[in-house]
């Protein structure tokens, strides 16, 4: 599967995600033969079906909002480069990055791009405001059954004010990030992906 | 500690403690004149010698016969009777004293560690004791210190490991562990020798290539104790605190390995070691550490199980943690296991289940007890460390050696950690800096592991051993003090990041588990088995069997989100008491920042935000069979929030097997909670009521006087039902005002949310108060639908249907208690205020109630408190006061609009009419009604 991953995937595509994702050649081929493995449709692109048999994802709590953050607003098709860009986001952030001068794009894997990765899950109705709604339903999501719904509305509510900085009981970005900016998000939001 | 202190006999006590013992003793105890000497000179003769059982009943019987010896005496000195234990005793006193003289100033302490300081401590009284004696009597016995003292440390250590923080780094954890602690051992053993070939190590030192290897393997290891003495003052990042440390608490399975190996080798000689034995050693390092683990995670399990089944036993849980953590360590020691890694991985694997099963306090104990523990036992391993080293007898100075062992350790520490870091950094998602890496090759501390092991070798078959126990000495002394001192300032020159200790928000909870949830996601889409891969099916399987076996049945249903939600909250509540702030005074309830205003919008939006569907409107529930009846409901839960501690006393309580959590305390609890929760969300509505509430902050307390004779405007010119109404609020603000802003949860949110009921009920009240003295004797026939008829354990029907709901779950319990507790409350104790007269004149009769609840009973007994309330005198100016109040009312229902979240549908009740009649005013007291009403309600107690 591995070779013919590679074989179908052209140079210059890979320079070109290669650049916009930072990932290395090798580790692009790797995630080709992964992305061509999930492809059940052999279309080069991936559907929500296609996600959905992965079997861990099923038993994940937010498994249907990680699904949906691969795809771009109101299309249920990715292809490979939106793949790609999607797990960029947890690419860890390198030395040489850190040191370098701020290039003239934010990289994807940037500490603000894997907060505002994590700030759409909750965001629902993208108008850049978690309500206490879709606070809740993210909460339900992950606590399971065991908690009351009166219980986990005193944590949304708890949370909200705690977040909340101009009263309208919602967090909005910039105040997840404040909220989250004693918490090594770098750290926290990646994983290591095989060279 | 036996083995040690039999060894330290009398004459060395009197030695060490001369002001107290041997001058004032003698002169107390007259007979003991010439014993004290005489003990002191038979001990220290035998004082070098190896703990003598013999000599001892030897003493014990001179002793004997010295106070026999003159008949009967009023006063008997039976030192061998007491002397371990009080030798022990001593001991610990003296460490603890010397610690809290350390800490009396707080720059020196900020430059020096403890650990230094103790070390010194040592020394200076291992100098008076040598002094004393001639000879060193006391020192860190190996059995005192891998049987107690070790244990004590490396339990805390394991049982408050954070656990998360290990586990993210046990790749680099066991690496440094393993492989460095094995490249240490190795190297400063080879080193050494081939010093000793080029003769830079005296021809004195007798050693060959397995004594020096011995040597290498016992000093390589870095040690937990003085890595937590020195890194706890250091506050380095915690990352870079849990490699340093879990890589001290991880090596102990290649030290005892090693040490076991080459003590091995080194007695058949090293001739005689096949190629088997060494094939023999790695086997058995695999046995030593495996098991060793596997020892702690099986007595993890059994303590998780225990504690699963102790509830009725709460008062012996810490011990069982205690017990099964010390037996995991002896019982990995039984089969020459690693003794540190099974305590280690015990306390780590048990930490989960047993927070979860035992109750609050137990925890607290837990946590005391075993860091008071570890502590001290840390204070006496340092001290003793520097009394051990003033001892001629074990000192062999090699310069090349000591100079050798020295520049070795730390030459081959920092090629280890740079070595491994960089073959580490490969592979980890957070990569070690070099600013890490010097401090970790710097932290490499050499402790009191290495000196009870050297102290354990066989002089007879290690040659070197005196040389060996000198260096060992140099080398910890070297390590603890001069890199200890030096390691603060070289971790702020580097400018390491500091650990924050920040204690994590609601918020990070909530969204480093959404993270978490995301990684594991993003690895399973990537196809990569990775961490948090495997983390994930370890979660999954924690949860789908070991917490069902572990957890008691209501911990596993209770989500980790949840208490982590309640351990925020207490957390809070706590730093607000820190910060000054008393929840449980009244002076302090009754400040305007957080009166019972807020509750009300507060509550009412809870529940319109939960969409519970709770019933707030009192008239709904059918069997109430009037408006009479409803007012009574009414007063009667205006008391339940208000009345309930005052009228119970602290009871002392004994009992050996429980520790009832007090009715008080609960009370406590509960009221504190709720306090809590308004306050959270008092801040959170604040801004919307900050004017008014600022101008009422001094009118509150200006108006205390003028209030006191204002309230009791009522008793003067109206008739007695009106006298025991008022009576009634004012007993129940009086006696109980920082109870004040529990009122607001039960009814006053029914009021709020349906303000439609007010126009009916005030009307109704009014009748009904008329008319209740014409039909004193005809209890209405609802009664028995009232709370306080109702059984004790079941909750009234009444208030069962709304106040269930609007109680958060958690505190549902207190609250039937507080329901079913009102009812058992027969008389209150009398009261220290002024008013406690009449409050007891009233519900003395009542029984099991005050009187007032009850319709019938007000007229027959507020004679005597009129009268007693005449007697005071306290009713002048009455007019005047009552233009006052209608005044103030009229312009405080004014200030009160802009705070209410939904403007009252219905008008208040007319001020004049309020203010004419007193019954209204009184009703408006006791039920709260919208606007100001409400307002004046929660002036109650700061008025009186």
């Amino acid at each position: 599967m591995g070779s013919r991953a590679s074989t179908l995937l052209r140079e210059e595509e890979i320079e070109e995600i290669k650049k916009e994702t930072g990932f290395s050649h090798s580790q692009i081929t790797r995630l080709y033969s992964r992305f061509t493995s999930l492809d059940k449709g052999e279309n080069g692109t991936l559907s929500r079906e296609d996600f959905q048999r992965i079997p861990e994802l099923a038993i994940n709590p937010l498994g249907d909002r990680i699904i949906n953050a691969f795809f771009p607003e109101g299309e249920d098709q990715v292809n490979f480069r939106g793949f790609m860009r999607t797990l960029a986001h947890f690419r860890p952030i390198e030395d040489n990055e850190k040191n370098k001068n701020p290039p003239t794009s934010e990289p994807l894997n940037s500490r603000t791009n894997k907060l505002l990765f994590a700030f759409r899950l909750y965001d629902l109705d993208r108008d850049d405001k978690i309500s206490r709604d879709e606070l809740l339903q993210v909460l339900r999501m992950m606590v399971g059954v065991n908690i009351s719904d009166e219980q986990l509305g005193s944590i949304a509510d708890r949370t909200i004010q705690e977040a909340d900085t101009n009263g309208d009981n919602s967090i909005s970005f910039s105040e997840f990030i404040k909220v989250l900016e004693k918490v090594d998000v770098e750290q926290k939001m990646s994983i290591r992906f095989l060279h | 500690m036996v083995l040690l202190l039999s060894a330290a006999p009398a004459a060395a006590l009197s030695g060490s403690f001369p002001p107290g013992l041997s001058v004032t003793l003698p002169a107390l105890f007259p007979g003991t004149e010439y014993a004290l000497p005489g003990v002191a000179s038979a001990r220290s003769a035998v004082a070098d010698q190896p703990v003598d059982p013999g000599g001892e009943e030897e003493d014990a019987t001179e002793h004997h016969h010295h106070h026999h010896g003159g008949g009967y005496r009023m006063v008997q000195w039976e030192w061998s009777y007491v002397q371990t234990p009080y030798v022990i005793a001593v001991w610990l006193l003296v460490a603890s004293v010397a610690k809290i003289l350390f800490h009396f100033s707080q720059r020196f302490t900020k430059v020096v560690p403890e650990s230094c300081m103790l070390i010194l401590l040592g020394l200076v009284l291992g100098g008076v004791v040598l002094l004393a004696n001639e000879k060193q009597v006391y020192q860190l016995e190996p059995a005192l210190f891998f049987l107690f003292l070790l244990p004590t440390i490396v339990g805390d250590a394991g049982y408050f490991m954070p656990s998360r923080l290990f586990f993210d780094n046990l790749g680099a954890i066991m690496t440094y562990a393993v492989v460095g602690t094995l490249w240490n051992a190795f190297c400063t053993g080879f080193c050494l020798y081939a010093a000793k070939l080029l003769g830079v190590i005296d021809d004195s030192v007798q050693a060959d290539l397995m004594d020096f290897l011995l040597f290498g393997a016992l000093i390589s290891a870095v040690d937990p104790v003085a890595v937590i003495a020195v890194f706890e003052e250091v506050h380095v990042n915690e990352m870079l605190f849990i490699i340093v440390f879990g890589e001290s608490l991880l090596n102990d399975a290649v030290t005892v390995v090693l040490y076991k190996v080459y003590i091995s080798f080194v007695e058949v000689g090293p001739k005689n070691v096949q190629t088997a034995d060494y094939f023999k050693g790695v086997a058995s390092f695999l046995i030593v550490s495996v098991g060793g683990t596997m020892v702690g995670l099986v007595f993890a399990v059994i303590l998780g199980f225990i504690t699963r089944f102790t509830k009725k036993v709460r008062i012996i849980e810490p011990l069982f943690v205690f017990l099964l953590v010390y037996l995991a360590y002896l019982t990995a020691e039984l089969f020459s296991l690693s003794a540190i890694l099974s305590m280690t991985f015990c306390g780590i694997g048990a930490n989960k289940y047993v927070e979860a099963n035992i109750s609050q306090k137990s925890r607290t104990t837990v946590k005391y007890t075993m860091k008071t523990l570890a502590s001290i036992a840390e204070t006496i391993i340092f001290i003793f460390l520097g009394i051990s080293a003033v001892d001629k007898s074990k000192w062999a100075w090699d310069t090349g050696l000591v100079s050798c062992t020295l520049v070795f350790i730390f030459v081959f520490r920092a090629m280890g950690v740079v070595g491994q870091t960089w073959f580490l950094n490969r592979f980890r998602l957070v990569p070690l800096d070099k600013i890490d890496q010097v401090v970790m090759s710097y932290g490499g501390l050499r402790g009191a592991v290495a000196f009870a092991l050297v102290v354990l070798l066989d002089g007879d078959q290690v040659k070197a051993k005196d040389y060996f126990v000198a260096t060992t000495i140099v080398v910890v002394f070297f390590t603890v003090m001069f890199q200890g001192l030096t390691i603060k300032p070289l971790v702020k020159w580097l400018k390491v990041p500091q650990s924050t200790n920040k204690k994590p928000t609601i918020n990070e909870e909530i969204h480093e588990r959404a993270f978490d949830h995301i990684l594991t996601a993003v690895e399973d889409i990537a196809g990569l088995q990775g961490y948090h891969h495997w983390r994930d099916k370890w979660e999954q399987f924690d949860k789908n069997y070991l917490s069902k076996l572990l957890l008691r049945k209501s911990v596993y249903r209770k989500s980790e989100l949840w208490e982590a939600y309640q351990k925020i909250n207490i957390r809070d509540a706590i730093s607000v008491i820190d910060q000054g702030g008393n929840v449980l005074t009244s002076a302090q309830l009754s400040l305007p920042s957080m009166t019972s205003r807020a509750s009300f919008p507060d509550i009412t939006n809870y529940l319109r935000e939960n969409g519970s569907g709770v019933c707030l409107d009192l008239q709904m529930i059918d069997n109430v069979p009037g408006a009479k009846m409803k007012e009574d409901l009414e007063t009667h839960h205006f008391l339940l929030g208000n009345l309930y501690k005052p009228r119970r006393r602290y009871q002392p309580h004994y009992s050996r097997h429980f520790m009832p959590v007090g009715e008080q305390e609960r009370q406590d609890r509960e009221v504190f909670q709720r306090n809590m929760k308004r306050r959270m969300s008092a801040r959170y509505i604040r801004h919307k009521r900050e004017r008014s509430l600022r101008k009422h902050k001094g009118s509150d307390f200006k108006d205390n006087e003028g209030d006191k004779s204002r309230r009791n405007v009522s008793f003067h010119d109206k008739d007695a039902v009106l006298v025991s109404m008022e009576l009634d609020g004012n007993k129940a603000e009086h006696s109980d005002s920082e109870k004040e802003v529990d009122v607001g949860i039960t009814f006053s949110a029914r009021k709020a949310e349906t303000p439609k009921q007010r126009p009916k009920s005030v009307p109704a009240a009014l009748e009904g108060d008329q008319s209740q003295p014409f039909h004193p004797l005809s209890p209405p026939c609802g009664d028995s639908h009232l709370p306080w008829k109702g059984g004790v354990g079941s909750l009234p029907p009444c208030i069962s249907v709304e106040a269930t709901k609007l109680i958060p779950v958690d505190l549902q319990e207190a609250w039937n208690q507080s329901i079913s507790s009102l009812e058992s409350i027969s008389s209150p104790p009398a009261l220290t205020e002024p008013m406690h007269r009449r409050v007891s004149a009233l519900s003395r009769p009542g029984g099991s109630r005050p009187v007032s609840y009850t319709p019938s009973r007000p007229v027959s007994y507020t004679p005597p408190g009129i009268s007693s309330s005449a007697s005071q005198g306290s009713f002048s100016f009455p007019e005047k006061k009552k233009k006052e109040l209608k005044k103030e009312k009229s312009s405080e229902s004014q200030e009160m609009q802009p705070l209410l979240l939904e403007p009252p549908s219905a008008p208040p009740p007319p001020p004049p009419d309020r203010g004419r009649n007193p019954c209204v005013y009184l009703r408006s007291l006791v039920t709260a009604p919208p606007a100001g009403s409400s307002e004046l309600s929660s002036r109650g107690p700061t008025q009186l």
